[in-house]
């Protein structure tokens, strides 16, 4: 590995693991709205002053390479092993992991900024698009909100509940209607769905047509009283606050417009 | 169009692509016959895969070997083409070799008769998310027959050739992986949950990338390169079936055939 990009890595893979030793996995919540904002364009901000001064040109040269980007596509990928393997480690939401994605943005912050080849249009898709997934899949991870709550047909509720079991506040009532299911001879359901009403409108919910709520609220039918089958008394009803979630489906397609022309034109050289 | 039809289609097809597979082998012989039987063998087997599409009355990409039927198809295919772009001899040997033994899996595996279509694969991303995967394990089965080639043939050069195919190849795997991720967040409520089969995508395309950019260096050994194809080709293997046999997977949302 060249000596500056060493310097780069190593000492915040070394501070990620003395964080991780002392406090174990960060609480995503204090990296909440504003402050993953913050975090973001602080980042940003840093290394695209530092590029247009020229600040430790050396330093930034190494961190912006093709030979920085393999370290730390390698370097996620081990990461991502780790999960494969050891899923109960939770190792993606550890401190490390984290700094391995915070060293992939920041080449890919600085290769965006520097980028002078003849393969703009797929470079800057494929890179920026990229970046925004990771960023909005990671730092927006802290302002998601996933909650359930079971609802009786006929029945209201105006809270539902997180994956640790504290009670939360929707906003507004909403009420099960009805529930119904189809089933194959072999008893596997071919669909089920709920109808859900609130604040005057009513809406079908199944699996793979979530109710929009609102900008950044999606409602999920993600189940029902499975021996009860079609005639269930109840269903559970998913409630998925994402803000962040236009900035990902951008991100995708931005993405996959550079994945098109990744595959159309292949491998050309500058 | 049953399974119980399939054994005749697939002989038929795998002895017509071995024909052209010969062919391709002498150069004496011209290379027309090589591509009309070849194609034949391709064409046969996609007669099959339509007509079986149309009699399960849904997609055959449900089950395993619904999956095994479309890579052995495009496997073929991308040989083709291959062979076509790059005149390399040889790979439609290898090719029709790789897609007898699926086929081969598929007329020896019982568990594939299974006509229903659970709600999550309900979805206008299961076709474009699940062939476009396909087809991108075809042309990286083709990306690692050259690589292999590479690690025992020293005198010739296969980064060219291996270079398109794996760009080509990690398109199709960015592609299948978005329209995943469009889908998960329409049927599961987010873009990416760790889910094992989820997990070994992001490792397969990080073995990818990780080749992409060594590349773009310009100094990386040619050995680690051709040996950094094939351990992502085997990475791919983890990402398709083999993370079903990690005791993790009993948690996977992707496990549509186990009740």
């Amino acid at each position: 590995m060249n000596r500056n990009l060493a310097y780069s890595v190593l000492p915040l893979l070394a501070l990620s693991a003395v964080l991780q030793v002392i406090m174990g996995n960060p609480d995503l919540g204090i990296f909440s709205f504003p402050v993953n904002v913050a975090l973001l364009l602080a980042l940003g901000g840093v290394l695209y002053v530092l590029t247009r001064e020229r600040v430790g040109e050396r330093f930034m040269s190494a961190l912006a390479s093709a030979h920085a980007a393999a370290v730390f596509v390698a370097l996620t990928g081990i990461g991502c092993l780790l999960i494969a393997f050891f899923p109960k480690w939770d190792f993606q939401r550890s401190w490390i992991f984290a700094a391995m994605l915070l060293l992939l943005m920041s080449n890919l912050f600085l290769a965006i900024f520097r980028y002078r080849g003849r393969f703009k249009v797929r470079f800057y898709l494929n890179h920026v698009g990229l970046l925004l997934l990771i960023v909005s899949l990671s730092l927006g991870a802290a302002d998601m909100r996933r909650m359930r709550a079971v609802v009786n047909i006929g029945d209201t509720v105006d809270k539902a509940y997180t994956e640790e079991g504290l009670p939360y506040s929707l906003g507004y009532e909403l009420k099960l209607e009805s529930f119904d299911a189809d089933f194959y001879d072999n008893n596997v359901p071919s669909e089920f769905r709920a109808v859900v009403s609130s604040e005057g409108e009513q809406r079908t919910v199944r699996v793979n047509h979530p109710w929009r709520k609102t900008w950044c609220e999606d409602i999920y039918l993600t189940g029902y009283d499975t021996k009860a089958g079609a005639e269930s008394e109840y269903c559970i009803l998913e409630f998925i606050v994402q803000p962040w979630k236009y900035v990902a489906v951008v991100a995708i397609v931005l993405f996959a417009v550079g994945a098109v022309l990744l595959l159309w034109g292949g491998r050309q050289r500058n | 169009m049953t399974w119980d039809v399939f054994p005749y289609y697939a002989i038929a097809s795998m002895l017509l692509s071995l024909g052209g597979a010969v062919c391709a082998l002498f150069p004496k012989t011209k290379s027309l016959w090589s591509h009309l039987l070849y194609g034949a063998g391709i064409l046969l087997f996609g007669v099959f895969v339509a007509g079986f599409w149309i009699s399960l009355e849904r997609p055959p990409m449900r089950t395993m070997g619904e999956t095994r039927l479309w890579y052995s198809f495009f496997v073929l295919l991308a040989g083709w083409i291959v062979y076509a772009r790059w005149k390399y001899s040889w790979v439609l040997l290898f090719t029709t070799v790789l897609s007898s033994v699926f086929s081969l899996l598929n007329m020896l595996k019982p568990e594939i008769h299974d006509q229903t279509l659970v709600p999550a694969l309900q979805s206008v991303f299961f076709i474009p998310h699940v062939t476009v995967y396909m087809f991108a394990y075809g042309i990286l089965a083709c990306a690692f027959i050259l690589a292999i080639a590479g690690i025992f043939d020293k005198k010739r050069q296969y980064f060219v050739s291996i270079d398109n195919l794996v760009y080509i190849g990690t398109g199709l795997l960015f592609i299948g992986m978005l329209t995943g991720m469009i889908w998960a967040k329409q049927a599961w409520g987010d873009f990416w949950d760790w889910d094992p089969k989820e997990t070994w995508a992001a490792v397969t395309i990080a073995g990818y990338l990780l080749y992409i950019h060594l590349r773009l260096t310009g100094n990386a050994r040619k050995t680690w390169l051709y040996v950094v194809v094939i351990v992502s080709f085997m990475l791919l293997q983890m990402c398709w079936y083999g993370y079903k046999y990690l005791p993790s997977s009993m948690d996977s949302m992707h496990l549509y055939n186990v009740n």
